[in-house]
């Protein structure tokens, strides 16, 4: 491979790298993902499993999940024929089971936001081995998650109904006070910004996949990878897309579960009212969606041979995050138990001590145990180094984090203020069948995706590697604002091609081009360079525009929906609410406007690069381009310049190929 | 507050005394007003102490809080301006004696320091075991014990860091930065509800402490802001790249809106439940000029900061990030006014000498101390590990 324009970069001592890893990594190797040197190893390392085809241990787990699946599937059907009447439910506990589930699965999906956009945002570089992953985590999560409140509807086929519509009712509208309905909202936006999100993260890599495959598999990723090139100015636009989507799904993770837990909590019922609880749902969704991404990795780096790219370091960091989000949980217990007590409400206090002594005492037991006590254990670095404990640790945490939404929603409920009408509650097979099945649904899309996806975010991983491989300060950017303008040139037939073995020497070409008056038609790299912007001279993107712009009418449109249907539409008092809650409204115009933000981004991302399936049948990337190689293309209208000139400046750049094609 | 940026706008050795000759002033006249409020209207010069009190303990512990929290983010960018954080916590012990004044004025500020009333009042006599003046001195002196010995330590370990570069110091400084975060997590919480929240005796609400430390983040990142842009102005520090004020910026930003979500939730909650135990907070802050007050301070507090620094431009622009900086103080000012305003002074705001006197002196008390602490620190050791990556910052 590249293998001489790496040799004596790789032999310096990593003398940056080596202090970050002070704590976690072994003292041997100090980088971050130490199975790969070059582009080309990463994406043979992800690719070469998905072409090979799945192994026997692969077989087994979909069998075992998929067997899983199809109990929840009999299940499901048996009770939407049958009806709600076969859970457990009774008179006092009208909600137990469903809800917690679907709170358990919710939760579920926040690590992946949190680790694709706030570790974006925070350029924390360890992300990148586990993002994709994680982010699928979160879509298939949340599927599993909707699949609750749908059953529950009764009726599944009139689900629709949710949603605000003209109908043949008069003038009916969904009722945008109520937290149900900011549920709809929240989880829907959520769903369809983390798709978005995922998918417009992985076009880089989908490009690869489709460059590598034959047949069938060319045809269908083909369509996938919407035409990606890997140009410059492609590159450009879609990592600010990617700031641009993270910087929308931070404060939307916060939202949907902020949203959730006000399902509780705009309730008078004592232990599901405290004001603590929006904060204290996320930062627990985050704690076992942690949790659950540490469950999966641990497993997943052994079944797909990935301990090269998921390394101790990986698993260290996020055992980090679990024991302070752990902290954080125990921190918002105490403050509830405190302020119960200093409240001085009889009612208040009864439902902490129903909650810790009463009949359910021992979820209370469990959750404390599993949520606050055995995750301080990673408080040590030698805990933090054993895969073993850590995988029991984050078992515990999962099955912890349940209890605690079952702990609230059924104890609060089922010792309400008229002791003549307290009862209990246990959930009927069937209720256990269908959170199976939910189990099932989870790993089954979570082995499919395994199976057929690239599970590592290859383009990421490869510019963190030529990161570790190659660091220090590129003196040569300083420069990169006085290079000569190099304007299209108007007559020129030809286009140049020269092809280099890592970006140093792209960027190199590039600048050498342009001190010449060359002009550089584009580059088409494996990777986003760092630098290449600026050494190109291209215009910042202008995408941050059209977010702003989309996110303004989304909220201005759904503030406008709300007070027109709500208040003049169809004026109807709800709970002695005022027609015109702003309160209330605030929800729903927070998630509409990401969605329409989130979604904007995307479209102008795609209508500017061009990305759309199909086209012209002409491939659109050069060969080696989304695997291990740089391109160059260059343009003049120099006749004194001859074919060999630019063959002489390719040779004196490094270049390890080169070619002349005609301007299409 | 205005003397500070009024200064700041040109450089040199005059203005630099001219800026401490201010800051003492208002420090010896708050402290003048304070004197002669306690003879002349001792309920209402009470108040303004212990909202200057409360603002510049905030101030002083954001130091240390954002120093430990950039350590266990691992950031290296900083490290050209980690002296600034660490001037920060050297206020810690005004704060602190600030804090033993306060003893004095409990029986002013706090209805359950009354024995009287106590009394007739069968839900305070429950929370007696808690709110009662020897637990409230006991826990101040607990609290400022903690945070001093623990933010000297937090401090002499980044110095040594600095100078050494040694891993074992680096693991020392990590350790002590989480242990830190969760000692003040525990004990802000206890301060939030002891100062402000026992101030309506009756109401509760979990998310209140959390709201202050936002309130925190928000104020002591915003006199980060200040004190960096004062220092690199007066060479005190050395040059700042705009990716520095790009991060400060975002991070002030996300601060900002990480308040704003706790006030909304916390007012939603109790606005959509609307149980009368816990509506009585807003109840006296719904009613004339104060619902306006409220709104000010949302406005300067967010409002400001998100649409101003929405912008990279903006962010990398010191003379918007100093406004904005300002704004947020101002903000956090009139924040902690509604807070402590109307169950002092009543259904009607007053804000007079009594109220402001001493709430500026606390104030300009913080940057005389931060400045003087910053002019007078060395400047980054020249072996500190970060110190190359943080002054060739550079981010696309």
């Amino acid at each position: 491979m590249s293998d001489t324009a790496h040799g004596p970069s790789a032999a310096l001592a990593h003398t940056p790298h080596a202090e970050a890893t002070a704590d976690e990594g072994s003292s041997a190797d100090p980088r971050l993902i130490t199975a790969a040197r070059t582009p080309g190893e990463v994406t043979r390392d992800v690719c070469e499993p998905l072409e090979r085809g799945p192994t026997r241990l692969w077989y087994l787990c979909f069998a075992v999940s998929a067997a899983a699946l199809l109990v929840g599937a009999v299940c499901v059907t048996y009770q939407v024929a049958v009806g709600i009447g076969t859970w457990g439910l009774n008179r006092t506990v009208g909600w137990a089971f469903d809800i917690t589930n679907f709170v358990f699965w919710v939760g579920i999906g926040h690590a992946g936001t949190l680790i694709s956009a706030v570790l974006l945002l925070m350029r924390q570089r360890w992300r990148t081995s586990i993002n994709r992953s994680a982010e699928a985590m979160t879509l298939f999560a949340v599927m599993c998650a909707g699949l609750f409140p749908l059953i529950h509807m009764g009726r599944p086929w009139l689900a629709y109904w949710v949603f605000p519509y003209p109908n043949t009712r008069g003038p009916l509208w969904v009722n945008f006070r109520s937290p149900l309905l900011w549920d709809v909202f929240a989880i829907g936006t959520y769903f369809t910004i983390s798709a978005v999100f995922w998918y417009i993260g992985m076009l880089p890599d989908l490009g690869t996949v489709r460059d590598r495959a034959k047949g069938l598999r060319k045809r269908v990723f083909a369509f996938l990878a919407l035409r990606w090139d890997g140009s410059a100015r492609t590159w450009s636009r879609w990592e600010m897309a990617c700031l641009l989507l993270a910087a929308l799904a931070t404060p939307l993770v916060v939202s949907v579960h902020s949203v959730v837990s006000s399902d509780f909590a705009t309730a008078v019922i004592p232990g599901w009212h405290t004001t603590i609880f929006p904060p204290y749902f996320v930062i627990g969704a985050v704690f076992s969606g942690f949790a659950m991404v540490l469950t999966l990795m641990i497993v997943a780096r052994k079944v797909m041979s990935l301990q090269g790219y998921i390394t101790e370091r990986h698993i260290g960091a996020m055992c980090k995050v679990l024991v302070f989000t752990s902290s954080i949980v125990a921190m918002a217990y105490a403050t509830e138990l405190f302020v119960a007590w200093y409240s001085g409400s009889p009612y208040e206090q009864f439902a902490f001590a129903n909650r810790l002594f009463g009949p359910a005492g021992w979820a209370y037991g469990i959750m404390v145990a599993c949520n606050v006590l055995t995750p301080q254990l990673l408080w040590f670095r030698k805990v933090r180094r054993s895969i073993g404990t850590i995988f029991v640790i984050s078992l515990l945490v999962n099955v912890g984090m349940w209890f605690e939404r079952f702990v609230i929603i059924v104890t609060s409920l089922g010792r309400d203020f008229l002791p003549s009408s307290w009862t209990g509650y246990a959930p009927t097979l069937i209720e256990l069948g269908t959170l199976l099945g939910s189990f099932g649904l989870f790993f089954t899309c979570f082995l499919l995706f395994c199976r057929y996806l690239p599970m590592i975010a290859m383009a990421e991983v490869r510019a963190v590697v030529a990161e570790q491989e190659h660091h220090g300060h590129d003196t040569a950017a300083d420069a990169d604002a006085a290079l000569p303008e190099s304007p299209t040139p108007p007559r020129a037939s030809m286009r140049h091609c020269g092809v280099f073995a890592a970006p140093e020497g792209l960027l190199a070409a590039v600048r050498a081009a342009r001190r010449r008056g060359l002009h550089v038609v584009d580059t088409y790299t494996p990777h986003p360079v760092h630098g290449l912007d600026a050494a190109l001279g291209l215009r910042r993107s202008r995408l941050p525009f059209v977010t702003l712009a989309c996110g303004a009418v989304g909220a201005a449109l759904a503030l406008w929906f709300q007070y027109w249907s709500s208040s003049s539409d169809w004026p109807l008092d709800v709970g002695g609410k005022p027609l015109d809650s702003f309160p209330a409204f605030v929800p729903v115009a927070f998630e509409v406007m990401v969605l329409l933000a989130g979604l904007g981004t995307a479209v102008a991302l795609l209508w500017r690069s061009r990305l759309l399936p199909g086209g012209s049948t002409q491939k659109p990337a050069p060969a080696g381009a989304t695997d291990d190689r740089f391109v160059v293309m260059l343009e003049h209208a120099d006749a004194s310049l001859s074919r060999a000139d630019i063959e002489q400046l390719w040779v004196d750049q490094g270049a390890v190929d080169s070619w002349t094609e005609q301007r299409p | 507050m205005t003397t500070v940026i009024g200064v700041s706008a040109s450089a040199g050795e005059e203005p630099r005394r001219h800026l401490r000759a201010g800051l003492r002033l208002i420090v010896a006249l708050g402290a003048l007003v304070f004197v002669t409020g306690l003879f002349a209207a001792p309920d209402r010069v009470w108040s303004g102490f212990l909202m200057g009190f409360c603002f510049l303990t905030a101030l002083a512990l954001a130091g240390p809080v954002f120093l430990a929290f950039l350590t266990m983010a691992g950031a290296r960018w900083s490290a050209v301006l980690e002296r600034v954080p660490i001037a920060m916590a050297s206020a810690l012990p005004a704060a602190a004696a600030l804090g033993l004044v306060l003893l004095f004025g409990t029986h002013n500020l706090y209805e359950w320091a009354h024995p009287a009333v106590v009394e007739h009042d069968a839900l305070l006599q429950g929370k007696a075991a808690y709110l009662n003046v020897t637990g409230f001195a006991l826990r101040l002196i607990v609290m400022f014990a903690l945070w001093i010995l623990c933010s000297r330590r937090l401090v002499a370990l980044s110095t040594r860091f600095a100078e050494s570069g040694s891993r074992a110091v680096a693991q020392s400084r990590l350790r002590w930065s989480a242990g830190f975060i969760a000692v003040v997590a525990v004990t802000f919480s206890v301060a939030s509800n002891d100062w402000l929240m026992s101030l309506e005796p009756h109401w509760f609400s979990t998310m209140f402490p959390l709201l202050h430390f936002a309130g925190l983040a928000a104020a002591g990142l915003s006199a980060a802001v200040l004190l960096a842009l004062l220092a690199e102005q007066r060479g005190a520090l050395e040059p700042l790249r705009d990716e520095h004020l790009h991060d400060l910026g975002k991070l002030l930003f996300a601060m900002t809106l990480i308040w704003a979500y706790c006030w909304y939730c916390q007012y939603m909650l109790i606005w959509y439940t609307n149980i009368p135990e816990e509506t009585t907070h807003y109840a006296s802050r719904r009613v004339g000029a104060w619902w306006l007050l409220v709104q000010t301070a949302m406005v300067l507090k967010w409002g400001v900061p998100f649409v101003a620094l929405m912008a990279r431009r903006a962010c990398r622009n010191r003379r918007v990030l100093a406004r904005v900086a300002v704004t947020v103080l101002v903000g956090h000012a009139l924040d902690l006014y509604v807070q402590v305003g109307p169950p002092v002074t009543g259904p009607e705001p007053v804000v007079g000498l009594w109220e402001l006197g001493p709430l500026a002196g606390a104030v300009a008390l913080f940057f005389l101390i931060a400045t003087a602490a910053l002019e007078r620190s060395p400047t980054v050791a020249p072996t500190h590990p970060h110190l190359t990556e943080s002054r060739s910052y550079h981010t696309p």
